[in-house]
């Protein structure tokens, strides 16, 4: 009997955080695309600061509605 | 997407290949090719793996690039692979272009297996294993992005605490002025009232009046009051806390990465960014030899990642290490600006301590001196003692209140207030925004350990029920991959009872190569998403008879729906697959030469008779004899090794040259001693005695070597008779033998124990 045959997809960057923040309620779409975009730029302190902005932008958002 | 198969193989001036060498396999069928060692089977391995890769692993090492073409070659004909394919991989390739398109498609599946590297991968460290998994699963990105939202969440955390501090601050200028900041409202209200204006709803509304008026000229002497006194909250307020045990962190990972690590970390990062900087350099940097830039891109980044965990340690230590710094500079700001305040009202503070730097020992990695930073933190609490006895001595004259002075205290809560409500607001934003990060790291971290475990989990599952099927009886139990630590991955086994990792301290060389295979034939089913073949260069030689039977069941039962590209110098080996498969491409190398390269010859029959009465047809009466002798051995050491018939104790290969009455002999005694077998024996036997008489006389390779060899007539009858002995023992509906899986029947159920006696013609 064969009990595992199935293929496994790899997952790309982009749709593992899509995944995870699927997993974020408290965060408005328009952050989450922001964030998404992100997954192409080069990795590095450049990339971190651009996510830190974008997750606080979200949070002062978040406050002010 | 569909997976691809190779429809036809070229190689041209290629390794062992003169001039030209084609293989052509129109429904991508599976190749079966036999030959000795040294005739050239491993060029085509060779080849699929230059055309896949853009490169042959043994000749990666430098100085050996220049084998790759043949050194008989004329100069006119270019050293060339090309390669079909049932889909769009098919191209050419040769040492100055490369199949791009092939290479990117391939550079995450697993399709080459050889036997000299069976067991690299099993060998490689926790680390390593980790790496190739991280690459097979194109993990990196995701790592890559994990690591920037940890460096984001630190980066927010940081944000915070400043505004937490910020908060603190503002409270205690606050409460400087003797009113809790909850109770800010009231306090501004009633003074609002005292010097005549109406109280308002928020702190802005009162920005809005003008207040100018009633404070101009020198502050009265209430104001020097209060400055004294919010110098004093704010130096009591203060924490001052320098964080020695981050001090002591950094210096124990300073020590214990050693230079020689700092610096490959850093020279690897350095390599890693030349690489991304000059993404068309055909040269490696160093050595200035040709190679790809995705093969140093990919070594370099296997070889970052087992640094990385070093690597972590160290920017962790380097972010406490900052903060301490950080901190320092916060404290020596701080009375340098109460310092400067208490002078406005008169008051000579003393000089606060020189702050210890740690800028260098931080850029330098090297270890911070924590002697003079536990100094530093004594001096500062003996000076803010200083500093608030010196406050606390001081005398202010009291003055009625008056509107002025009012106006002036008012306008300093006022100030105040706004600092305290505007750092409130700040560090809620900052908190929040913190919580967010720290939420999508953490769901980050879960998602890809669940990733991980889950890939872990199949490959797990395939591997230990591949690995049965070769060892179903054996002591061993279940093998799995598991992770170890954050970033290594090893294989483990249930050995007697206890679980062990890694597997060297337990297996033996033959049981690790058998998890080598099991493991390369898992990924390869759990992850090739573009390529459908394999490639097996000489698999089994640490295999022993028993097991290299069950190895080809494996590859023949269970990848029945890929393409197998099988090269063996293992005779047993290859008939075992031979006689089993149907539509497979089987070539034997008859032989090699400098001038000619190999030379196949390709069987179209099935079973050694088939290609003894093709032999017989050319004319060749003892070869074909050889062959039917050989291809009567065959059956009977098979029936033999399936019905466990009972002989004589022989040593090691020794089973391998038993005699063809031996084995007779054997079988015999096996059917008389089985109560179904006694009638089948009595009905077989004449047939039995004909084909010894035949084994001894006809199929005699001394008696064709003289005069008095048989003819072609009484050969060919007894290669007819071989034959019907050998389909009497297969079943005519599935094709496998009638013992298998469970001892008395065929894998269908059809044909049992013993085998129905075919009726005479």
């Amino acid at each position: 009997m064969i009990l595992c045959q199935s293929q496994m997809q790899r997952r790309s960057a982009k749709s593992f955080l899509e995944e995870v923040l699927l997993k974020v309620p408290d965060m408005p779409q328009e952050a989450k695309d922001a964030l998404l975009e992100t997954v192409d730029d080069k990795p590095g302190t450049k990339r971190a600061a651009k996510l830190a902005g974008i997750i606080a932008k979200a949070a002062k958002d978040a406050k002010e509605s | 997407m569909a997976r691809e198969r190779l429809t036809k193989i070229t190689m041209q001036a290629f390794r062992g290949v003169r001039d030209a060498y084609e293989i052509d396999l129109p429904q991508s069928q599976s190749l079966l090719m036999y030959g000795d060692n040294g005739t050239g089977k491993s060029s085509l391995a060779d080849g699929i793996e230059w055309y896949f890769t853009g490169e042959i692993e043994l000749l990666a090492k430098e100085g050996r690039d220049h084998a790759v073409r043949h050194l008989g070659a004329p100069k006119e004909q270019q050293t060339l692979v090309a390669i079909s394919t049932n889909g769009e991989l098919g191209g050419s390739c040769t040492p100055k272009s490369s199949n791009k398109l092939a290479i990117d498609a391939a550079s995450r599946e697993t399709f080459l297996l050889r036997g000299r590297t069976i067991a690299d991968f099993v060998d490689k460290s926790k680390g390593e294993k980790w790496s190739a998994l991280q690459r097979l699963l194109g993990l990196g990105a995701i790592d890559e992005l994990r690591a920037d939202l940890q460096k984001a969440r630190s980066e927010l955390k940081r944000s915070r605490d400043d505004a937490t501090s910020k908060t603190e601050q503002a409270a205690a200028s606050v409460k400087a002025q003797k009113v809790e900041p909850d109770k800010i409202d009231e306090a501004l209200a009633k003074l609002a009232r005292s010097c005549g204006f109406e109280p308002q709803e928020t702190i802005d509304d009162y920005f809005r009046l003008d207040l100018k008026a009633l404070m101009s000229g020198a502050p009265p002497s209430a104001s020097r009051k209060t400055v004294n006194a919010t110098i004093l909250a704010e130096i009591e307020g203060s924490k001052a806390a320098i964080d020695a045990a981050a001090v002591k962190k950094w210096n124990e990972v300073v020590e214990s990465v050693s230079a020689g690590d700092a610096s490959e970390i850093d020279l690897l990062s350095a390599a890693v960014r030349w690489v991304k900087d000059h993404p068309s350099s055909k040269t490696c940097p160093l050595c200035d030899k040709k190679v790809t830039n995705d093969a140093i891109k990919t070594r370099l980044a296997e070889v970052l990642s087992a640094l990385q965990e070093k690597s972590g340690r160290l920017l962790n230590a380097e972010a406490g290490a900052k903060g301490v710094e950080g901190s320092i500079q916060q404290i020596a700001g701080d009375r340098a600006r109460w310092k400067k305040s208490a002078r406005e009202i008169g008051l000579d503070l003393p000089s606060a301590p020189d702050a210890p730097s740690l800028k260098s020992a931080i850029a330098e990695r090297k270890a911070i001196d924590l002697a003079a930073v536990e100094a530093y933190a004594k001096a500062i609490k003996k000076w803010n003692d200083e500093a608030k006895s010196a406050l606390a001595g001081q005398n202010f004259d009291a003055e009625p209140p008056s509107t002025r002075n009012q106006a002036v205290e008012f306008g300093q809560l006022l100030v105040a207030a706004k600092q305290w409500t505007d750092a409130s607001n700040a560090e809620i934003q900052a908190e929040h925004a913190y919580e967010l990060a720290d939420a999508i790291f953490e769901e980050c971290q879960a998602e890809q350990k669940k990733y991980v475990e889950e890939v872990l989990d199949q490959i797990s599952a395939e591997v230990a029920r591949l690995f049965e099927r070769l060892h179903p009886t054996g002591a061993i139990g279940k093998v799995a991959v598991e992770t170890w630590g954050d970033k290594g991955i090893e294989l483990a086994v249930d050995f007697h009872g206890t679980r062990q990792r890694p597997l060297h301290g337990v297996l033996s060389e033959s049981y690790m190569n058998s998890v080598a295979i099991v493991l390369f034939l898992a990924m390869a089913r759990t992850f090739n998403e573009h390529l459908e073949f394999l490639v097996l260069d000489d698999v089994v030689n640490s295999f022993d008879v028993t097991h290299r039977g069950r190895l080809s069941d494996l590859f023949i039962e269970e990848f029945k729906d890929w393409q197998l590209v099988v090269l063996t110098h293992d005779r047993y080996f290859f008939e075992q697959i031979r006689r089993r498969v149907k539509g497979w491409a089987t070539f034997q190398v008859l032989g090699w030469s400098y001038e000619r390269g190999p030379s196949l010859r390709e069987h179209r029959g099935a079973t050694d008779v088939d290609a003894a009465l093709e032999l017989l047809e050319a004319g060749a009466t003892g070869d074909a004899a050889r062959r039917g002798r050989r291809g009567l051995e065959h059956v009977l050491k098979e029936l033999c090794e399936g019905l466990e018939v009972p002989l004589p104790y022989r040593r090691g290969n020794d089973n391998e040259f038993r005699e063809i009455g031996q084995l007779m002999s054997g079988l015999r005694r096996l059917l008389k001693d089985d109560s179904r077998g006694k009638q089948f024996l009595a009905a077989i036997d004449n047939d039995l005695r004909a084909i010894e008489a035949d084994a001894q006389s006809v199929l005699n390779a001394e008696a064709h070597a003289s005069d008095q060899g048989a003819s072609t007539m009484e050969v060919r009858s007894t290669l007819e008779r071989v034959r019907a002995f050998d389909e009497m023992w297969t079943c005519e509906k599935c094709g496998s033998r009638c013992w298998k899986e469970g001892g008395v029947r065929c894998r269908c159920g059809a044909t049992p124990f013993p085998p129905p006696v075919p009726a005479k013609k």
